[in-house]
């Protein structure tokens, strides 16, 4: 059913990235095209231009940011809480016209049907466009559609455009290896959405080979200021890594400091020319502490003006890097930080330190900031292997009998049902009486499930668990075995101390989150009634048959038909439909009894 | 789990963060203005939706001198001193006098007067107005005594926000200030978990921070010619050095020297001695070469001492004045990598070393002291969110042990002895069920011991106490259990040796849990269960938890009635009957009992009983004729 993930990426090897490189510029310089498209045998290339003036970054405040369309990229949020992703409204304003003037989409498609690979790629601003096509094209036809072509996206000094929730979904989706963002040492534009707009920004319009970002009497200034921004988001960023429990951070809530959303998201490529060598960041927030501490000024005596300078001209300097073979994918001056992060602190010898001199050239705090994006990682599966002790047995796991386990605790459900099943009465009817011993000792065991879910919903909430958490299979089935067997119950305990409010305002977010991660996993779309909890409905729907407020009798009536029709094809939907969900059949035939 | 330290040492990563933001840069600009254009004032400035509230550094020192160094409760010195500002009882701050259990919360006299001084203006009146107002963020900030105001002033703010839901933020920073006041003051900020609105400023060498360790008495000249010297320089719009009397050599060196002899034995005398001052807050200690801020008030007080030894007379002076260097100095430091190479065994060890370099400034003798100072506050055991996370899966596994007990109220309740919860539990036999709930309470009760514990070493999340999850639990804990647990003191006899239950016998446990439940917050989740209502039917459990242990002193008041004699005696036991009797109507009428309390054979429903004879047998001795004593009331 899952699409498998390595067949949809693309691999790069050196002449694409020479044409990803070359197309793009082109594209930048283009006149009249948004998209310059180069058909090979086997690949399609999209390259996209930057076709906006820079001030238009900052459109919607600040930073300029603003929530992705849910129906272009229904990936990009957070799934549990439904909190959506921020991106760049400029650049999510160009793709959108992208999508529906030009013949972007035509082209696209017809690549698929000719089963050819797909590359998209851009220069500077271009790449951002390229990125975020990427991604709906990601959620579009290999989440949606199911289509098994390899994509892949080559950006060069591409800025950043989403922020932490956009790196969090593309982590979870697996996504990052379709991404790759070559960013020269110190190339100004890859950072300076770090920091608020400040500077006048130079009209694109004369454009010439060599056009530059600012004036170069401001140059300076906003170099200074990018830097100390980067400086604040990425201090911010490794002091929370650290686990800290000094409070004072928390009180310079964001109404004291407004830094930047954006960080980084997919693999990035940092080159370097003195000596060429490239260093490849898997990482996110590794990637965004390197992304300031290669940008800091070698020593005290640095000419700031003239540092500045050669940081706005890397930007422009892709091509040339590229005719030189800069940016070749050389083994031998490519090195992975993930291979790195153990010599960091050590005095390993010269070969270590040669593999990459821009790296080891970095002061210690800043490789200690590395180690820290390295221990948040390992601490985050810890904290899941934790977790996995409470969800089923596992070969390595230690058994402690007094721990519960919710597969167990699920188990139990069906042979519950079962005896109820000897009292005539529905396993929700009978909890709903509670007056035997099997119907306590049952509650017992609704305690325990939700204790423990809460903790693992909390846990997800504050981001302590790896990103891909939320999607893993085992506990996406685990969570809609539990919703559905557990639900009913607590559908069945509510109504019975009956405190009038409905159950749908106050459903637990144990049943929100697991739902949201079955809908999300087979691509549903998010609802708010569902297989697990529609009886609650009907339990309002038969209280206002009783106690008229809110509906005529009419309104229940329709209301009452269109659970029944939701119910009816639930039952045929092979998504929904399993032996695990209650089907309320009795108290729907209450209901209608009473309607009729 | 197993024990683990934490694996960074944070100090100079929160300097680092602090030094980029604007915040200190913008502070200092006010504050070096206020020294200038507002001697004995502030200035308010508004920057990117930040107040900036800035108090002049340039204060009277006639107001200062005599009382400078001495301690007087924070309480007697602002209430009654103008009620129409103070806003009530509580006085100007009210979040800080609650506390009964400790010596009093006492802050310097003198600097105290400066803050009512400009408090009472109504310049700042008017300010503060607008602040609450706009309901914007706040820094308060000042150089030198102007910062011991400031400190005043959040204080102030805070304990006034306490009262308002979803407050804006205040922060303070302040520049060379004094401290302000002793340990209770250091521990009710701590408590309130104000710590992190503070950030203090303190140059390496600078004497200002470390003066108020020493009794001033000795030192006074020599130190009112120097706060006048630095005021004059302070005040002066270029700045200028040496304006004014100055100290000889000679003179300084008495000065330092005095004052660092009892930084030395606050350093040296374990624990920490009464009336003295303590700091509170973060400290920031600046170098030529950056920052580092902590927060642990032993390591402050330690640093404080290390660095200033490591100073001399005439910089222990100038360095009062330096603040504008040090400011810009760790707002730019992240400009430039440093040359520093080093290489330590792991990644705590990086984090002491970095720090330790950072405020030794090439001393190298100092970097050993500092490291061991640092290492002092670091964290052993897991972090606060995993012990939370631990302690709510340790809530699943106890809660089957409560719906037990739960199953078993609700058996007495119906069964055909009609002696309900309470009686049944207090009278049981030796049956197996009896004994298991009797474990299960002593389970229970070993878990929130074990919460209440964790929470008191600060081995949870700050707002731990006030996650709506765990105030709910915890009620509902005390409430089902704390009848068991009077039911057994009543029945072992353990009032015959130690005195009633409520005054003698009740578990601290119970009284931290009432605090929790107190001062919940309204506005948190699903409070929608414990409004207010009418209740229609009666409660499933009593809403007081401490019914039953009234219930027996009530009882044996009555037992003293039927044979005490003394008439004064026997009216004042009568006087507790009655208040008792309304008490327990009122919770009856209002439904706020729990139906085992009306059980026919309950202690509740004999008494009542017994009463009800004995006023019948004793018509005479109606309360009303001894009306004209005192009546004291039952809580």
């Amino acid at each position: 059913m899952e699409v498998d993930r390595e067949s949809v990426k693309l691999s790069l090897d050196n002449e694409l990235i020479k044409t990803a490189c070359n197309l793009s510029m082109e594209a930048h310089r283009s006149q009249h095209d948004d998209v310059v498209t180069s058909s090979m045998p086997s690949v399609a290339i999209f390259a996209f231009k930057s076709s906006m003036k820079v001030d238009g970054m900052y459109n919607d405040g600040p930073f300029g940011e603003t929530n992705v369309d849910l129906q272009l990229f229904p990936s990009l949020q957070r799934i549990g809480e439904g909190q959506l992703a921020k991106v760049n409204g400029s650049i999510l304003h160009i793709f959108k016209n992208l999508l529906t003037d030009s013949c972007f989409k035509s082209e696209v498609e017809k690549a698929i049907k000719e089963e050819k690979k797909i590359l998209l790629t851009g220069y500077s601003f271009g790449g951002a466009v390229a990125s975020l096509a990427t991604m709906w094209m990601l959620d579009e036809y290999i989440r949606k559609q199911k289509i098994r072509l390899p994509i892949g996206c080559v950006t060069f000094g591409c800025p950043l455009i989403g922020d932490r929730i956009v790196t969090h979904a593309v982590q979870r989706e697996k996504w990052s290896g379709h991404f790759t963002h070559f960013v020269m040492e110190r190339d100004i534009v890859p950072r300076m959405m770090l920091a608020p707009k400040t500077s006048n920004f130079l009209k694109k319009n004369t454009r010439t080979h060599h056009d530059l970002l600012v004036d170069e009497d401001q140059a300076e200034g906003f170099f200074e200021n990018v830097l100390i921004n980067a400086s604040t988001v990425a201090s911010h960023d490794a002091f929370d890594l650290m686990e800290p429990t000094n409070s004072i951070k928390e009180t310079l809530s964001a109404e004291f400091v407004k830094f930047s959303p954006y960080r980084p998201f997919g693999a990035y490529v940092f080159c370097t020319r003195k000596p060429r060598q490239q260093l490849v960041v898997e990482n996110p927030n590794a990637v965004l502490q390197l992304l300031f501490y290669l940008l800091q000024l070698p020593n005290k005596d640095q000419n700031l003006a003239q540092f500045a300078l050669e940081s706005l001209t890397q930007h422009l300097s892709y091509e040339e890097e590229l005719n030189i073979n800069g940016l070749q994918l050389d083994i031998n001056k490519m090195v992975y930080l993930k291979h790195l992060n153990k010599h960091l602190l050590t005095t390993d010898g010269d070969k270590v330190r040669n593999s990459n001199k821009a790296l080891f050239e970095l002061t210690a705090d800043a490789k200690w900031c590395l180690l820290a994006v390295e221990e948040a990682e390992k601490r985050k599966e810890k904290n899941m292997d934790q977790l996995k002790k409470y969800m089923r047995y596992y070969k390595s796991s230690k058994i402690n009998d007094m721990t519960k386990i919710i597969e167990d605790l699920c188990d139990k459900i069906p042979k519950y049902k079962e005896k109820c099943g000897d009292r005539e009465l529905d396993y929700y009817e009978a909890f709903k009486l509670n007056n035997e011993q099997q119907d306590f000792e049952v509650n017992v065991d609704r305690l325990e499930q939700a204790k423990i879910w809460d903790v693992i919903i909390e846990m997800v909430r504050r981001q302590e668990l790896p990103d891909e958490f939320e999607v893993w299979d085992e506990l996406v089935a685990l969570g809609t075995r539990f919703r559905r067997l557990y639900e009913p119950l607590d559908i069945a305990n509510y109504y019975r101390h009956s405190k009038g409010d409905s159950y749908m305002d106050n459903r637990p977010k144990r049943y929100k989150f697991t739902q949201r991660w079955h809908e999300h996993a087979s691509v549903m779309g998010f609802e708010v009634v569902s297989e697990s909890n529609f009886v609650a409905v009907v339990e309002d729907l038969m209280k206002e048959v009783i106690t008229p407020t809110k509906k005529t009798f009419e309104e229940v009536k329709k209301d009452y038909e269109c659970i029944e029709n939701k119910v009816k094809t639930w039952k045929y939907d092979e998504k929904i439909t399993n032996e695990d969900v209650f089907w309320g059949e009795f108290i729907l035939a209450k209901l209608k009894e009473k309607l009729a | 789990m197993e024990a683990e330290a934490s694996s960074f040492e944070t100090s100079e990563m929160l300097a680092r963060f602090l030094g980029s933001t604007p915040l200190l840069p913008e502070s200092w600009k006010l504050c070096a203005r206020s020294n200038v254009m507002a001697p004995q004032g502030f200035l308010v400035d508004e920057v990117g939706g930040v107040t900036y509230v800035a108090f002049s550094g340039v204060q009277s020192l006639d107001g200062l001198n005599p009382c400078c160094g001495n301690l007087v409760p924070l309480s007697i010195a602002t209430t009654g001193v103008s009620p129409v500002y103070g806003g009530g009882d509580g006085g100007l701050f009210p979040a800080l006098q609650k506390q009964s259990d400790e010596n009093e919360v006492m802050v310097d006299a003198g600097l105290l007067q400066l803050f009512l001084t400009i408090y009472h203006s109504p310049i700042f009146q008017n300010q503060m107005f607008e602040i609450k107002r706009k309901q914007k963020p706040v820094v308060f900030t000042g150089h030198s005594i102007g910062g011991a105001i400031a400190s005043l002033s959040s204080i102030w703010l805070l304990s006034y926000y306490q009262s308002v839901s979803s407050p804006p933020s205040v922060i303070c920073f302040t520049f060379g200030s004094p401290l302000i006041g002793n340990e209770s003051l250091s521990r009710a900020i701590h408590r309130q978990r104000w710590g992190g609105n503070f950030c203090n400023l303190v140059s390496k060498f600078d004497i200002m921070p470390r003066l108020l360790f020493a009794p001033l008495a000795p030192i006074n000249t020599h130190l009112r010619t120097l706060l006048k010297s630095w005021q004059l320089t302070m005040n002066s719009p270029f700045f200028i050095r040496d304006l004014g009397v100055q100290l000889t050599e000679h003179e300084k060196s008495e000065l330092f020297h005095f004052v660092l002899r009892y930084v030395d034995a606050t350093v040296r005398s374990p624990g920490v001695i009464t009336n003295s001052f303590v700091p509170f807050g973060n400290f920031m200690f600046c170098s030529s070469d950056g920052g580092v801020c902590i927060d642990d008030t032993v390591a402050i007080v330690r640093m404080l001492h290390l660095t200033f030894a490591s100073g001399s007379p005439s910089l222990c002076i100038n360095d009062h004045l330096e603040y504008e260097a040090y400011v810009d100095k760790i707002s730019l430091q992240f400009l430039n990598r440093t040359q520093d190479e080093f290489y330590e065994s792991n990644t705590y060890e990086t984090g002491v070393t970095l720090a330790s370099q950072l405020i030794s400034t090439d001393q190298e003798h100092m970097v050993k002291p500092i490291k061991d100072c640092l290492r002092v506050v670091r964290r052993i055991g897991p972090t606060p969110n995993r012990n939370s996370a631990e302690l709510a899966i340790g809530l699943s596994r106890i809660a089957p042990l409560r719906a037990q007990i739960e199953w078993y109220k609700a058996v007495c309740d119906e069964s055909d002895d009609q002696l309900g919860y309470y009686d049944s539990f207090k009278l049981r036999g030796a049956s197996k069920r009896d004994f298991k709930v009797f474990m299960n309470r002593m389970k229970l009760g070993e878990f929130w011991k074990n919460v209440i514990d964790m929470l008191e070493n600060n081995q949870l999340p700050h707002d731990f106490h006030k996650r709506a999850k765990w105030v709910y639990a915890s009620q509902s804990y005390k409430l089902l259990i704390e009848p068991l647990d009077i039911a057994e003191y009543y029945r072992s006899g353990e009032h015959r040796r130690n005195g009633h239950y409520l005054k003698h016998g009740r578990p601290r446990r119970y009284e931290i849990l009432d605090k929790w439940w107190r001062e919940r917050d309204i506005y948190g989740e699903n409070d929608n269960n414990n409004n207010s209502k009418n209740r229609s039917k009666f409660a499933s459990v009593t809403q007081d938890s401490c019914f039953w242990a009234k219930v027996e002193e009530a009882r044996s008041w009555v037992e003293s009635v039927k044979c005490e004699s003394d008439p004064r005696v026997l009216a004042a036991l009568w006087v507790n009957v009655e208040n008792f009797e309304q008490y327990a109507s009122r919770m009856v009428e209002r439904k706020e009992v729990s139906i085992d309390v009306l059980a026919k054979n309950s202690s509740y429903m004999l008494l009542m009983e017994d009463l009800r004879v004995l006023k019948l047998q004793l018509p005479y001795f109606s309360p009303q004729i001894y009306g004209v004593l005192d009546r004291k009331v039952l809580p």
